[in-house]
């Protein structure tokens, strides 16, 4: 039984993620495992995942999340976050998260656009 | 991130008249002396003025503070008053309230407490000597003479501690609107944001320039942020790490950064540290950066025709 970490909405061959909190590292697996299952599933060729309700998250689970949208992108979805907040944004660069490769956008709509850009 | 000089002397408690007593041991007694002392003198107060008014002429503050007649009156006036109240021999919460205020606004008209000192020093001997008739006993006589110095010592503690504690807040009050000055974040067109940064970048500052710009990136949703260094002549690992770590956090947030006025200098620093440029845009000016974000947020500028070039 996989707990219940974020609420997926389907536009158009996108998934919308939004993770509905802050988790500890067993509620990040869970949603690399239900997020790559969508993905591979329902034929998601754009991927934006909404932090907006994360307040805190520590640089190993923000690696694990770096991961998974690597993964996600593997397995054709690119993906793109947005609801970064300023405090979490800063946090995560001051305790020296990697963020290589991982592509924010201020809002839903543009993190939409930047994903679909990304995938043709 | 702000940083308030030595909060310990901004948030200690104010003095007491229980502390002044303690500090100073001033007993009923002496406070009964001081009553003496003021009923062989008060009466001759204008003499005090006189004398004082004398001496203050004489120093350099003075054509500064008391140009106009008016205002001489006044303060004469009130030091009668200060004096019936010193002389009243009462030393409780609401005397010490009073001398605060007097401590307040010399700090407020920028007396130096080099000038507040010495006109405690006349006073003294102008109290004690000049006004002095030679009606007590010697030995009741020296007794006062102890019992006033300690209340004008006590005086001088509180109007001191309150002088200090004015200029503190002054302090406190430049440091951090100097902290918000020196790290402008500025809105140079929709979407643009723009940081100049000039002077020396330390840790602290560092810090700042990391919550200042991401709060206004998460403010105005801004898609370029240009950092500008072009007034920053040189740079060190702690602080190329930092501004590296600044442009990472902005791409969290939707927004690219962008770093212009790279100098010769600090390009050879910035490779010869080993600083990963190649995750960072640069541009050797601020023009470069500027058309570079237009170009991202799709906006072209053109000559309006018919416009002289020069």
């Amino acid at each position: 039984m996989i707990p219940v970490t974020a609420a997926f909405a389907h536009l158009e061959g996108a998934l919308v993620a939004t993770v509905l909190g802050d988790m500890d590292p067993e509620g990040w697996n869970g949603l690399r495992r239900s997020l790559l299952d969508e993905v591979q599933h329902r034929g998601v060729r754009a991927l934006v995942v909404d932090l907006s309700a994360v307040r805190v998250m520590d640089p190993d689970d923000f690696e694990h999340l770096r991961r998974t949208l690597k993964m996600a992108a593997v397995l054709g979805a690119p993906a793109v976050l947005t609801g970064v907040s300023a405090p979490l944004a800063a946090a995560l660069a001051s305790l020296g998260a990697n963020l290589e490769g991982v592509v924010g956008e201020a809002t839903v709509e543009r993190a939409l656009d930047a994903a679909r850009r990304a995938s043709s | 991130m702000v940083h308030h000089p030595s909060p310990s002397l901004v948030h200690a408690p104010d003095v007491s008249a229980a502390d002044l007593r303690r500090r100073l041991s001033i007993t009923d007694h002496d406070l009964l002396l001081v009553r003496l002392y003021g009923s062989v003198i008060v009466h001759r107060l204008d003499e005090f003025v006189r004398h004082f008014y004398a001496w203050l002429e004489l120093q350099p503050e003075f054509s500064h503070f008391f140009s106009d007649g008016e205002r001489l009156s006044r303060v004469q006036r009130q030091q009668t008053e200060h004096w019936h109240d010193f002389f009243s021999g009462t030393l409780d919460d609401e005397y010490v309230a009073r001398r605060r205020r007097i401590g307040d606004t010399h700090a407020r008209i920028g007396l130096s407490l080099a000038a507040y000192l010495a006109s405690v020093d006349v006073s003294l001997t102008i109290l004690l000597d000049r006004m002095y008739d030679g009606r007590l006993e010697k030995q009741a006589y020296i007794d006062c003479q102890r019992a006033v110095t300690k209340m004008i010592h006590a005086d001088t503690i509180v109007i001191v501690d309150a002088y200090t504690r004015m200029t503190q807040r002054t302090l406190t009050e430049q440091t951090r609107a100097l902290m918000e000055m020196s790290t402008p974040v500025t809105q140079l067109w929709d979407s643009i944001l723009v940081l100049p940064v000039v002077g020396i970048v330390d840790t602290p500052r560092a810090n700042d320039i990391m919550t200042s710009s991401l709060r206004r990136i998460a403010e105005t949703r801004a898609k370029v942020f240009i950092i500008d260094v072009s007034g920053v002549s040189v740079i060190d690992t702690a602080v190329a790490n930092h501004i590296l770590k600044v442009t990472h956090a902005t791409r969290l947030m939707g927004c690219q950064s962008v770093l212009s006025g790279v100098s010769p200098i600090i390009a050879r620093t910035m490779v010869e540290l080993g600083i990963d440029v190649g995750s960072i845009e640069t541009s050797a000016t601020l023009r470069d950066a500027l058309e570079r974000a237009f170009r991202t947020i799709g906006v072209m500028v053109v000559p309006v025709p018919g416009t002289p070039t020069r």
